[in-house]
């Protein structure tokens, strides 16, 4: 099965035709799919680091002995609800 | 017998009735037309056409694959009543311009009109049309592809709205920008199969621009009280995607695409699944280059459907 189909519709009844991915198109692919893969991969350690500095926050505010309510109500972005 | 101005035979009191039944036949014919059935239609199939002094009143169809120019004649060539109004309609791929022929004036300018697009003119005086309808003078027209690509899935064009589902890598849309208009307006539906946002990239006789860096845009996007900021620089624009079970609806504003120079792009994201999200893109693709075209990518969805219409703003 071919990579790409086009078709015309300056044509009455429209060409189709198939074809492969040209070599830049291919190279193109290749480069968009592993930019994806680190965007998502750095946004996923971004969101594991607010994770863990989310974590770290709770604790800290609760050495100090304030409990998860008076947490919730001061920092409520620090808690997910 | 004699001829009314413009033509039409009609019976005198030395003539005898009898002997003139088409004559008689044919004006009853005509007064049914007007009184009850409109003007009647000319169905025009060629790449041009020059208005007669018959078509007043009436609506002409004009269906072609390939653009049709229609003229409209100075009084010594067809000297349509004042008054008169003609109706063009267009059933074909093709564009239909309609202007001025030699001697004769449209007040503000050609006008054209794609697929199944209709507008009036008026003849308003010796050698002189107007618009009757406000053709030309503001509003959005459907802008057609001449062709379309795609990578995976299917992808099909009806009404000039392009239809994509399936495993689709891309879809690109060819000859959609041209000198007709200078901006226009894309309605993106998308509804991927991931939680996954997708790329756009201007194209040029069938070649995607992913120039480093050329795609500059600032971002807002908000979440529930949320709001998050910043600038990308990227080799293409970003399409946010936010929602896998209901469309993700985008308007995308493309300023003189067609035009050598930078492209202005901006685009309105709404979002909605259990939640709403709302994201802002706004920007530029800072290449020197006349594009044709347009390719949406489907980003890190393995599926993805939708629909995509193109408008032109009229000059």
């Amino acid at each position: 099965m071919a990579d790409v189909t086009e078709t015309d519709y300056t044509t009455d009844p429209p060409t189709v035709t198939e074809r492969d991915f040209t070599p830049e198109e291919l190279a193109q692919i290749v480069a968009d799919r592993a930019a994806y893969e680190a965007a998502a991969a750095a946004q996923a350690a971004l969101e594991a680091d607010q994770a863990t500095a989310r974590a770290a926050a709770i604790d800290h505010a609760k050495s100090l002995g304030f409990t998860d309510a008076m947490i919730a109500v001061m920092y409520p972005n620090l808690v997910e609800t | 017998m004699a001829t009314s101005t413009y033509g039409t035979p009609y019976v005198q009191g030395s003539d005898l009735v009898s002997a003139y039944p088409t004559v008689s036949s044919n004006l009853a014919t005509r007064v049914d037309e007007v009184s009850y059935r409109g003007n009647g239609l000319n169905a025009q199939t060629g790449t041009t056409y020059t208005l007669v002094v018959g078509d007043a009143g009436k609506t002409i169809t004009l269906s072609n694959a390939s653009p049709v120019a229609v003229t409209l004649p100075q009084d010594s060539t067809a000297d349509l009543p004042d008054g008169a109004v003609v109706t063009f309609y267009n059933l074909g791929a093709g564009t239909v311009t309609i202007s001025q022929g030699t001697g004769a004036t449209l007040n503000g300018g050609s006008i054209t009109l794609a697929q199944y697009e209709v507008t009036s003119v008026i003849k308003l005086s010796a050698n002189t049309y107007g618009k009757a309808d406000g053709a030309g003078v503001g509003g959005l027209t459907l802008c057609t592809p001449t062709s379309i690509a795609n990578a995976g899935g299917t992808a099909t064009l009806a009404n000039g709205t392009v239809s994509f589902s399936g495993a689709l890598t891309s879809v690109s849309l060819n000859g959609v920008f041209t000198a007709t208009y200078d901006n226009y307006r894309i309605i993106v539906n998308t509804l991927p199969s991931a939680n996954a946002d997708g790329t756009f990239r201007l194209r040029a006789a069938g070649t995607d621009n992913s120039t480093a860096s050329s795609y500059i845009a600032q971002r807002l996007t908000v979440s529930s009280t949320t709001l998050a900021g910043a600038r990308t620089t990227a080799d293409s624009w970003g399409i946010y995607q936010h929602n896998t079970t209901r469309y993700n609806q985008h308007t995308m504003e493309i300023a003189r695409p067609f035009v050598v120079g930078t492209t202005a792009i901006q685009n309105l994201t709404t979002s909605s699944d259990t939640g709403a999200y709302l994201a802002n893109y706004v920007g530029t693709h800072n290449q020197s280059v006349s594009y044709d075209g347009f390719t949406l990518f489907a980003g890190g969805a393995a599926n993805m459907e939708g629909t995509l219409t193109v408008y032109g703003y009229k000059k």
